[in-house]
């Protein structure tokens, strides 16, 4: 006897099997930066209790399947924002996971309609608070650390996520100059075959220089990511551009990830860069 | 039921066997594709992260089911609460566009309880007994019965007819 029900619910597969297959070794990395960044928040969390510092939001280490810590209980006197954020503090403030970056608004990400066009379709914007686990947007991205200032936004589109949008403030310009650096360095072929083979050491990258160029206080460079399985099983390709602003001290990561080809790719994260400089510089119309 | 060994080899196996299976049922449960898509990514990282416990079980494949159910009910409902997070995103997103001929049946989840639907989802599409929805669910075996029920009778407004026995 056929089941009604199944026979409504079965045919929805269809469109799961329209969707690309994330690899496997992605969903470890995932997994594997997850267990890093808990580690790191547990270990500030242990050393905020043994000095009565209050947690900043709301903390979410445990996931679903462990156990949730209780927030930590408020010091007799709470320190005012400044204080927690002083740079010469020798407590790990920053490392505390924070729901709503204060540092980072949602003024300062682009928004669907940045994103929307004949080759994306309609696209709509996610909340850009901070995600569970890690704020890495890219399969070269070491940049997972949820702490300090940043915020991740993601972008649908006909139910599937098309892009993100990393914003992350730093504390002073040698800080964003690191970071700077430290994503150079991640975004090469040779950068990022060095980090998956930590990750994902079954996954073969290729990382294309698509431009770079400099504005007032500031640049921007683009790549492309080529990664596949070494079965040649799953294939994923991610069109990256990385801005900063040295007067707002701002690295911000824009990530696209629609399965186009190279000159449709390369023009939609194109059209979106100054919309996404001018949010971070406030001179967005 | 796949039963993986331990091991990136095993985990890559058992997350290739079981991946689609889990975002179309967590897609029926939730009717939106990419929260789906999301919910299960994030469970299977899980899985991947107490993967030497998780590969013992007796079924895997049920316990990543029911974390990404989890993530999906909690991220849910983060959303629901969070007036802040209104305030500063403006309306909630558009929903997203099933296929053309799936927009009734996705239409018609979405008007369904959450109880509802995910007891439905796992009795008829995952084809669990009433039994183990209700130990999946953590409700006695009457509350699933009554949601089921009403889940059938609600999908039935929507959609028309639906003649079936709840079955053991």
């Amino acid at each position: 006897v056929t089941d009604p029900v199944r026979s409504l619910l079965e045919p929805l597969r269809h469109d799961v099997d329209g969707l690309p297959a994330t690899p496997a070794a992605v969903v470890r990395a995932r997994g594997d930066r997850r267990r890093r960044r808990q580690l790191t928040a547990a270990a500030a969390l242990t050393v905020l209790v043994a000095v009565g510092i209050p947690a900043i939001g709301v903390l979410d280490l445990g996931g679903r399947g462990g156990t949730r810590p209780r927030p930590v209980p408020p010091a007799s006197s709470p320190p005012t924002p400044s204080s927690a954020a002083s740079p010469t503090s020798t407590l790990p403030i920053g490392t505390l996971p924070k729901i709503f970056p204060a540092g980072v608004p949602a003024r300062l990400f682009l928004t669907g309609e940045d994103w929307t066009s004949d080759l994306l379709g309609t696209v709509t914007g996610d909340d850009p608070g901070q995600p569970e686990g890690s704020v890495a947007v890219h399969s070269c991205d070491r940049d997972s650390d949820p702490a300090g200032n940043v915020g991740v936004a993601r972008y649908k589109a006909a139910g599937r996520f098309v892009a993100t949008e990393k914003v992350r403030r730093l504390g002073s310009v040698s800080a964003m100059d690191a970071a700077i650096t430290q994503a150079r360095s991640d975004l090469t072929t040779s950068g990022c075959t060095a980090f998956l083979a930590g990750t994902a050491p079954n996954v073969e990258v290729s990382v294309r220089p698509l431009g770079e160029g400099t504005v007032t206080g500031g640049g921007r460079f683009m790549v492309r990511i080529d990664s596949r399985t070494k079965d040649g099983a799953s294939k994923l390709t991610e069109w990256v551009l990385v801005g900063w602003d040295a007067r707002s001290r701002t690295v911000w990561t824009v990530v696209l990830h629609a399965p186009l080809d190279l000159a449709a790719g390369q023009q939609e994260t194109i059209r979106v860069e100054n919309a996404a400089g001018e949010r971070v510089t406030g001179t967005a119309p | 039921v796949t039963r993986p060994e331990r091991g990136t080899a095993s985990f890559d196996a058992f997350y290739a066997a079981t991946v689609r299976r889990t975002t179309h049922t967590l897609y029926a449960m939730t009717g939106d594709l990419g929260e789906a898509q999301d919910a299960v990514q994030e469970a299977y990282a899980r899985a991947w992260q107490r993967w030497s416990t998780v590969s013992g079980y007796g079924d895997p494949e049920a316990w990543v089911r029911t974390v990404a159910r989890r993530v999906a009910v909690s991220r849910w409902r983060k959303a629901r609460n969070a007036v802040s997070a209104m305030v500063r995103s403006g309306p909630p997103d558009a929903p997203p566009e099933p296929a053309v001929d799936h927009v009734l049946v996705v239409d018609a989840l979405r008007r369904l309880p959450e109880t509802q639907r995910h007891a439905l989802v796992l009795h008829h599409l995952v084809g669990m007994t009433v039994d183990d929805v209700a130990r999946e669910l953590g409700v006695p075996v009457g509350t699933v019965k009554a949601r089921l029920s009403r889940g059938r009778s609600a999908l039935a407004a929507v959609i028309g007819p639906i003649d079936l026995e709840v079955s053991r």
